[in-house]
């Protein structure tokens, strides 16, 4: 009997290993992207009498206000190559083409060029991890928790920011998570997930992304090339580096992460801090509930990764949401405020956003969404003090964002 | 003192497959789709094409099921395909004789584990309809033994059979949440 019992027992045995065994899949390629329509009403106190219209015609000289209604259009054509060989690898690669945000200044160019956004391959072992290459986000931004939010078509900064004017130091928003890296050429390890949780981590020799990088302002020479090697060029020597736990409790589900981003500030400007950054974040769901906050930290400015004057304190921004989703219909509302040393003995910028949004989910695919944002400024460096007028330290700005996105 | 070692052999074998399984139960690599996108495309739920993208080249292997885990007419095979599938991977260690995929029959060829010239084993698997169902699969083992010249058929454990087709619906669940998971 345990001679049966040995033998079936290696049977078995055999079949479990046996599971590993992949099939391989010839490689598919396949073309998605979205669509999306947006229309915004924009009550900024920054847009008051802000355009001058010269003496003419029209009459006098004399400034008006920003208009308060725009419409945007925005699109993604993605191409997705994936298959996988007999020996268990995926393999792949993505290619996303945009449609650019960015009209050059001093241009009539309408915003509606084509350039890539994110350009990866990956290999990944169904055993040992995940290897991405390429223009793609950072392992920090790829496994950082934020504040849910996307499912109601709400973020912090994604839904307001392109509807509204630079504030007097160049910066919309400052509330924002740890940065994606900015697409910057590397490489990014992902790590299996063992009893939930996973890590990941990430280097970029430099800023910059794509093919080859040198400044072509009026015909290239061996005296006038920068070239993305330079080190006065970009912040270098990115690290990022994230761990996260995901797992469930009955029937809450626990989502906890913590990200770190590390880069070495540009060789010419002894001013500059190093930049680091670091974002804590917990959601939790149950019930169609999700409620999450985060908290960001550390030697950064400007909206993203830019490194700070040296002498200046760390950055912070911390945020709470939460959204629910029944059926077709999912709603959110979130809490946000960022800080940043203006230097000296000038205040802080102080940067507070809430909101409320709410997503319709039309047709697998297809979601109408409405939102609404508050943002609240105060102490922008280089604006008027005591302002809150166009050009001004302080500014108040409501928008209401109706909208489409379609994809496929 | 052999008995003791056999003893032992057992008991280490048992605990190192309790550990293998407990290992690969809570050891995965995640998916692409689970890691953050910033891409306005990943916040929209579901695809207009039913899924991800649109195939311009090469055959996908995937969309054979994704109503349900209950359609086989698009995957040209007259049984539920996550079964078949399923049965295949989780009996492809032995040598296949036989694979009818509109009955829904596999038949193995006979086949000695490692080590044990002295047995062999022989599986066929009976896929039963288009439902991916728990009772949609049955497996039959035949054990034989070598006794001089002459293979003599001896039972099996009763629980190798059953142990078996757990494999193939856990495998088959496997191929279905990778499924649902990539047309999402």
């Amino acid at each position: 009997m345990r001679k049966i019992l040995l033998g079936t027992t290696a049977v078995v045995g055999a079949a479990l290993l046996g599971n590993v065994a992949q099939a391989q899949t010839a490689p598919t390629v396949r073309v998605g992207g979205y669509f999306e329509f947006a229309g915004g009403y924009v009550d900024d106190t920054a847009d008051r009498n802000a355009v001058t219209v010269a003496a003419g015609t029209a009459g006098a000289a004399r400034t008006v206000n920003r208009d308060k209604i725009d419409f945007k259009t925005d699109a993604e054509i993605v191409v997705i190559v994936a298959g996988k060989a007999a020996n268990g690898l995926s393999y792949g690669a993505q290619v996303e083409l945009q449609i650019d945000n960015f009209i050059p200044q001093a241009a009539t160019t309408a915003g509606t060029g084509v350039d890539t956004d994110e350009a990866w391959g990956f290999i990944s072992s169904p055993t040992l991890g995940t290897l991405q290459f390429g223009d793609q986000d950072s392992a920090a931004s790829q496994m950082a928790v934020s504040l849910p939010g996307a499912v109601a078509q709400l973020g912090m900064s994604g839904q307001w920011d392109e509807f509204v004017a630079l504030a007097a130091d160049g910066n919309r928003y400052l509330v924002n998570d740890i940065n994606d890296g900015s697409d910057a050429t590397k490489i990014i390890y992902m790590s299996p997930q063992f009893f939930g949780f996973d890590f990941g981590v990430s280097f970029a020799p430099n800023g910059r992304e794509g093919e080859e990088y040198r400044t072509v302002s009026s015909g290239l020479t061996a005296a006038t090339q920068t070239l993305q090697r330079n080190p006065n060029d970009s912040i270098r020597n990115e690290l990022s580096g994230a761990i996260r736990y995901r797992g469930s409790f009955g029937n809450i589900g626990v989502t906890a992460g913590l990200a770190a981003h590390r880069a070495d500030a540009q060789a010419n400007n002894a001013a500059l801090q190093d930049v680091t950054e670091y974002q804590a974040g917990l959601n939790v769901t149950g019930f169609g509930l999700t409620v999450g906050g985060m908290y960001r930290w550390g030697k950064y400015g400007g909206t993203t990764r830019t490194p700070l004057a040296a002498g200046r304190d760390g950055s912070t921004t911390w945020g709470l949401g939460a959204t629910y989703v029944t059926g077709a219909i999912a709603v959110g509302a979130f809490y946000a405020k960022a800080e940043r040393d203006n230097g000296g003995t000038a205040a802080d910028r102080t940067q507070t956003v809430w909101g409320l949004g709410t997503s319709y989910t039309l047709a697998p695919g297809m979601d109408l969404f409405a939102n609404y944002s508050n943002i609240v400024d105060k102490n922008i460096a280089g604006g008027v003090a005591g302002s809150n007028g166009p050009g001004g330290a302080n500014r108040n700005i409501d928008v209401f964002v109706i909208g489409t996105r379609l994809t496929f | 003192m052999r008995r003791l070692r056999k003893v032992l052999s057992i008991g280490l074998v048992a605990s190192v497959l309790a550990g293998c399984s407990t290992l690969s139960e809570n050891m995965r690599v995640p998916g692409l789709d689970e890691y953050n996108d910033d891409s306005k495309r990943s916040r929209v739920r579901g695809r207009l094409t039913g899924e991800d993208g649109i195939l311009l080249f090469g055959n996908d292997r995937n969309s054979g099921g994704q109503r349900g885990g209950g359609a086989s007419e698009q995957s040209g095979i007259g049984v539920n395909a996550y079964l078949w599938r399923a049965s295949l991977d989780t009996l492809s260690f032995m040598p296949l004789a036989s694979a009818d995929p509109f009955g829904g029959v596999l038949i193995t060829d006979w086949y000695s584990p490692p080590g044990t010239t002295g047995e062999r084993f022989r599986a066929t698997a009976y896929i039963l309809g288009r439902q991916l169902r728990s009772d949609g699969v049955r497996i039959a083992i035949f054990r034989q033994e070598l006794r001089g010249n002459a293979w003599v058929d001896v039972p099996v454990s009763a629980g190798t059979a059953s142990e078996l087709e757990d494999q193939v619906l856990n495998r088959a669940r496997e191929l279905r949440s990778q499924a649902t998971a990539a047309s999402r």
